[in-house]
């Protein structure tokens, strides 16, 4: 199965991944193998085959809707590489305000 | 025997019998770690000194009195996707260099809680993606057997420690095979554990319908021991069965198999399997024949099929899982400036290496509009039929027995650059991470020069009592009948 490198530039974007030009082949080969790999379940009928998101007979599983304590902030925080206060600190993302 | 060999029952009646106490076993297993990890490169992370502090904790209560509890002088090693209280958790990847938990797993708090010792944290493929250990950021692990050797992967450092004696037993992750696979490269015993037994908090997430939790050792019986303690319903996992059989100690004289029906699947049997391994497969079939139970071909038709089934579902995962890296809320920033795109795309490619971003890529184009339907829906119906395939092959026998890997160790470096040999590796484990079974890999004793071998046993969904049983019996078969 023949992939364009576009779709693999373009799936390396939608992965916010970037990838070097002499890398592009590379990744496009094996995505090709594998999706030539893929395409090989066609082969196999599935009509009217239900399919198994997961595994075990669980359903839904609630749980009493009472108020427990969270992670402390300073916690939730102290494995941020940039902070101010009590936020977690970004490039600005909103220009010219 | 050397004290950083023995197993847990050993240890404890050392303990009882005070010829031995946590903080020479101890000593022992540092020792072995200082003298070999350099090479073996099995532990990324260990504090000798809080090794000690807890040993000699153990032997206080001891001698003060203290009940021996379940896993009392027991030293674990924890794969480096589990986290530790007070230790990083960095999933062998660069994008985790550094990065404290603020919470311990629940599987480890229940290892502390039943006395264990928490050794240190173990080398892995990168996020768990890979078969030979050799995806980490921090280098390669080293078979334990026979340095020129991978070990195996994804648990490749949890199975090279316990082989190499630097702990008792240790725990590892299976996705599609990555306990089973290095415990039977490290000539080990490894289980994974029905998909819902384990609890999965603190383990960091790769492909959320087949990660289970479960425990490399030197023999069935510290397996399960370990299974008992870390198994059972928790809250915060809400995958967590509620359901969770407990089971009684073995009988230790199995010295017949007699009514045991075993199904081979003819399709682990030709094709594709190497010559060592099929030779393995018809000594322990033919041992077992003696050991007076029955041997039925039985087929799964569909295992040529797994392999995809499994690369579409765990990458479609992987690539929604490992979203959260951002390099924003945790992780170190390998990359400063630019906007906040910028931000995620440049730490994100520095952060991560091939294989997982090979993976991520996978997923990503399988669920994108117009291939969900052609790839992943196409694969969850597939796992429908897999699924089913198992349950008519257990129609006609107790327990499945394939190999556990096609091929014995190979030499480091010889798949690296060949992504679809690699995964070839976990052909005879895929399937049962498919269906969400139980299965056990179990080493078959080899002589000195030739390489090691492990086989597969796989039983119903929560029957890891049986599982347990026949793994002992044959455990003891084979010990007494070196191939």
């Amino acid at each position: 199965m023949s992939i364009e490198v576009e779709t693999v530039r373009r799936l390396f974007e939608l992965s916010k991944l970037s990838v070097a030009e002499e890398e592009i082949a590379s990744f496009q080969g094996d995505l090709e193998a594998m999706l030539d790999y893929a395409k090989s379940l066609e082969e196999v009928n599935t009509d009217g085959v239900e399919p198994t998101f997961f595994i075990t007979p669980q359903a839904n599983v609630f749980r009493e809707d009472v108020v427990s304590p969270s992670l402390p902030s300073e916690k939730v925080l102290q494995e941020a590489p940039t902070k101010i206060h009590r936020y977690f600190r970004l490039p600005k993302v909103i220009e010219n305000i | 025997m050397q004290a950083n060999r023995l197993t847990i029952s050993e240890i404890q009646a050392g303990l009882k019998g005070k010829t031995l106490t946590c903080e020479s076993l101890a000593r022992q297993y540092l020792d072995a770690i200082q003298k070999h990890n350099p090479d073996i490169n099995a532990f990324l992370s260990i504090d000798p000194d809080q090794v000690i502090l807890d040993a000699k904790a153990s032997d206080q209560r001891l001698n003060s009195g203290g009940a021996m509890r379940e896993l009392e002088g027991v030293f674990a090693g924890i794969k480096d996707n589990i986290h530790v209280h007070g230790m990083t958790t960095t999933c062998a990847s660069k994008i985790l260099k550094g990065f404290s938990p603020v919470y311990e797993a629940t599987v480890v708090k229940r290892l502390r809680e039943a006395g264990a010792i928490i050794m240190g944290k173990l080398n892995c493929d990168e996020f768990a993606m890979g078969s030979s250990n050799e995806n980490s950021a921090y280098g390669p692990v080293k078979n334990p057997l026979n340095r020129n050797l991978v070990p195996g992967g994804s648990s490749g450092g949890s199975a090279a420690a316990v082989a190499a004696g630097f702990c008792t037993v240790a725990l590892g992750s299976d996705t599609g095979g990555s306990i089973r696979q290095p415990a039977s490269f490290c000539s080990v015993v490894g289980l994974k554990p029905t998909y819902g037994t384990v609890s999965r908090r603190g383990l960091v997430a790769f492909a959320s319908s087949f990660d289970q939790i479960g425990p490399l050792a030197l023999c069935v019986e510290d397996a399960m021991l370990v299974h008992q303690v870390i198994s059972g319903k928790d809250n915060q996992d809400a995958t967590s069965l509620t359901h969770t059989p407990k089971w009684t100690p073995l009988k230790k004289d199995t010295g017949s198999l007699a009514d045991l029906v075993v199904g081979v699947p003819e399709e682990f049997m030709g094709e594709g399997i190497d010559k060592e391994v099929s030779e393995a497969m018809d000594q322990t079939i033919q041992n077992l024949k003696k050991m007076g139970a029955r041997v039925v071909s039985v087929s799964l038709k569909l295992v040529n099929r797994c392999l995809p089934v499994y690369y579409i579902l765990s990458s479609a995962e992987a690539s929604s899982n490992l979203a959260r890296y951002d390099s924003v809320r945790y992780g170190p920033r390998l990359h400063e400036g630019g906007n906040l795109d910028d931000l995620y795309l440049k730490n994100r490619s520095l952060g991560f290496g091939a294989e997982v971003k090979r993976r991520i890529i996978l997923g990503t184009y399988v669920l994108s509009e117009g291939y969900y339907d052609a790839f992943y829906l196409k694969a969850q119906k597939m796992r429908t039929l897999i699924r089913q395939d198992f349950d008519h092959a257990f129609t006609q026998c107790d327990v499945l027995l394939t190999p556990t890997s096609p091929f014995p160790p190979f030499s480091l470096g010889a798949k690296t650059e060949d992504p679809m040999a690699m995964y070839l590796a976990d052909i005879c484990t895929v399937p049962v991470s498919i269906a969400g079974l139980p299965a056990i890999s179990i080493p078959v004793p080899r002589t000195t020069n030739q390489l090691p071998v492990g086989i597969q046993l796989i039983t119903p969904a929560l029957k890891e009592d049986q599982l347990f049983t026949y793994a002992q019996a044959m455990e003891v078969m084979l010990k007494g009948n070196h191939l």
